[in-house]
């Protein structure tokens, strides 16, 4: 391991990276200061920009962006009561009665240190963690990996919706759509309908910017939610007293652990890591009374936990193919667009690049300490930025990198189609992410049923033969039933926990005419 | 502290679905759909066959699940229900519009051309008024692409409706 780290390090610190991880952290705290856009979505937009870029180049801003983002979500959380980002939901519970009281740089420096610290410690478990999974992974033959895939559908399918029926038909619309083309081992076309452009499958960069970066453009569009400038200056009136950052060394510790543990979990986010990390702070604090009100507290266990899941959520991903998350699912779609197949291989064949990534996941979360402090005032511009600008830009910017790529008019089109797709889908309250991981993971289970099923000479037993294969299926039958355990159980841990409520209904006005 | 000010500006017509009237809509096409699908798959060579007849095949059964569903919060009265106001309706229909223009035209403008007239115009029939910033926002992103793709990454995109003109 220390080897291919030695490897990495020339090219992580070469200029060309380290300029694309500046702009990377800077373009990801912009968008996580824009309520209504993601990490993801920044993702998203960037990785057909970044295709003719080597691929550390690409990947050190894809993880500028998601550190970035993630921080910058606390900024409007903090300032104007709205979270940037899902993960700045429970920033706004002690972040905005700060600013109240005219705090607001104060809570802000305490999100930044936090997001860098947890950011950090995420990272580095991401390094020492993940290569002693990846080389248990390495044993694992096709049953095992056709399993590995099934579990990681069904997770993400059955955990990030309420209604898991929902979930699941994600699921298999992105198998669906991952099917479409000439089968490989066969050389048939499947669902391609005579269309000339369809006969090389629909690529993923289609189906992630799609499905990713135009339905937050037409919500923008729809919203028009404006934001007058000029309301954020009493919060920032600040009182010049000094923080005494030795006395958020524990909470760091506690929310840095939460933030590691949940992002590994798959189908959870930033946004739990957050609200449990939030919960337990005050929970364990000696007076909770203070929680809600405006405790430092609170922000650096809801910045750190949601910075802290950021690289954790990478653990899955990058081992064993199954992210854990919408964002690390539109990463490795970044990284199969870079040639990089997600997979225990990514530590073997292609070492000294995945490497270089984890490290400039860490390398990002020190970068952001830097670029938080030195752009505050110009991020808090950002979120003035009017989003009826704002939406023709990400669409345009959307459709000139999808057709930059195989100069196709069609494939732009696709997206739009998708996009579309990708909007009702959100409006009906089906998950997007569980379809982007079907198309992932949809040929590797083909593929790996496919040889399990030569090896097993046709017979559906070999499917069940080898230990692992049994604990697998039993994970899965358990994820499966887990709506039901759970309504059996009682409620869930977060609906024990009394959050107070943010009431943002008196500042996202919109704009009718 | 005040909440923040926001532009606001008469509320239009609004008009309330229940949320399960529309999956009901949804799901029962999606599933005859679906059904003819995995008849079609099924056509397929025995190997090419198998996975897509399985995903269809338990993507009817989810989708016949989801309209039962939907029924059944109907008749409780147990559904959400979604607001559809005019001007969100209307901004939306025009984005897609704008952008379907914009696909269609740029081929024949090329991108710098069109981004140059679709930011700005989108931007006022979308409902932003002022002049001044459309047209900052329009040049600076048009020149910000050109500079990218034309000259820094040199990638081959249709040829430019201005400069044929200049």
């Amino acid at each position: 391991m220390w080897d291919n780290i030695l490897s990495a390090l020339p090219l992580l610190f070469s200029p060309s990276v380290l300029i694309a991880m500046l702009v990377g952290t800077t373009i990801g705290v912009f968008i996580g200061a824009l309520p209504g856009l993601s990490a993801t979505m920044g993702i998203a937009v960037l990785i057909p920009l970044t295709f003719t870029m080597e691929p550390l180049v690409a990947l050190g801003m894809m993880a500028g962006i998601f550190n970035g983002a993630m921080y910058g979500g606390a900024i409007p959380a903090i300032l104007l009561r709205i979270p940037g980002t899902p993960a700045g939901i429970a920033t706004v519970f002690d972040g905005n009665p700060m600013a109240q009281k005219g705090e607001g740089l104060k809570a802000m420096k305490i999100a930044l240190m936090s997001s860098c610290i947890g950011g950090s410690i995420s990272a580095l478990c991401l390094l020492l963690l993940s290569p002693p999974l990846a080389s248990l992974a390495l044993r694992f033959g096709p049953v095992e990996l056709f399993w590995i895939a099934v579990f990681g559908l069904a997770a993400i399918s059955v955990l990030l919706s309420d209604v898991p029926v929902k979930g699941l038909i994600s699921a298999c619309f992105g198998l669906l759509i991952g099917m479409v083309g000439i089968d490989s081992m066969s050389g048939y076309e499947r669902f391609t309908f005579d269309v000339l452009e369809l006969s090389s499958g629909i690529s993923i960069l289609v189906i992630l910017t799609g499905l990713y970066a135009i339905p937050p453009a037409l919500t923008l569009a729809q919203e028009a939610t404006l934001i007058k400038k000029g309301a954020e200056a009493n919060s920032l009136s600040a009182s010049k007293s000094k923080i005494r950052w030795s006395f958020f060394i524990p909470t760091w510790c506690r929310a840095s652990i939460i933030g590691v543990i949940v992002g590994i979990i798959p189908g959870t986010g930033g946004n739990i890591a957050a609200m449990l990390s939030w919960n337990e702070t005050r929970r364990v604090s000696k007076d909770s009374s203070r929680f809600g009100k405006g405790a430092p507290e609170g922000v650096a266990a809801a910045e750190c936990a949601n910075n802290a899941d950021n690289a954790s959520s990478l653990i899955p991903a990058l081992t064993l193919g199954i992210p854990g998350s919408s964002v690390s699912a539109v990463i490795l779609g970044g990284l199969l667009v870079h040639g990089l197949q997600p997979g225990p291989e990514l530590f073997t064949q292609s070492a000294p690049v995945t490497y270089g990534f984890i490290l400039s996941m860490l390398v990002t979360s020190i970068m952001l300490f830097f670029v938080g402090r030195a752009g505050a005032r110009v991020f808090i511009n950002v979120m003035y930025m009017p989003p009826l600008i704002l939406a023709p830009i990400i669409i345009a910017l959307t459709a000139i990198g999808i057709y930059a790529i195989n100069n196709s008019i069609f494939e732009v089109w696709l997206v739009f189609f998708f996009g579309i797709i990708g909007w009702c889908m959100e409006r009906l309250s089906i998950p997007l992410a569980p379809a982007v991981l079907a198309v992932i993971l949809g040929p590797i289970a083909e593929s790996s049923l496919r040889r399990a099923m030569i090896i097993g000479r046709g017979d559906f037993a070999f499917l069940f033969s080898s230990p692992i294969a049994l604990v697998l299926v039993t994970i899965i039958t358990l994820t499966i039933l887990s709506p039901l355990i759970r309504r059996v159980i009682g409620h869930p841990l977060l609906k024990r926990a009394s959050i107070p409520q943010s009431n943002d209904s008196d500042q996202k006005k919109h704009l009718d005419s | 502290m005040p909440p923040p000010r926001c532009y606001l500006r008469k509320p239009g017509a609004i008009i309330m679905i229940r949320k399960a009237s529309i999956e009901l809509a949804v799901a029962i096409p999606a599933a005859i759909l679906s059904v003819l699908g995995a008849l079609h798959a099924s056509s397929f060579p025995q190997q090419t066959a198998y996975l897509p007849t399985t995903v269809l095949s338990i993507m009817s059964l989810l989708l016949v699940l989801w309209a039962f569903q939907s029924v059944m919060a109907l008749r409780r009265n147990q559904s959400s229900t979604l607001i559809l106001e005019k001007g969100k309706a209307r901004r939306f229909l025009l984005l897609v519009l704008s952008t379907a223009t914009l696909i269609a035209l740029a081929p024949a403008l090329g991108f710098v051309t069109s981004f140059f007239i679709f930011i700005p115009l989108s931007g006022f029939i979308l409902g932003y008024k002022h002049w001044k910033p459309l047209l900052a926002a329009g040049t600076i992103f048009s020149l910000l692409i050109y500079l990218i793709f034309k000259v820094l990454l040199s990638r081959p995109l249709p040829p430019e409706l201005f400069i044929h003109l200049f």
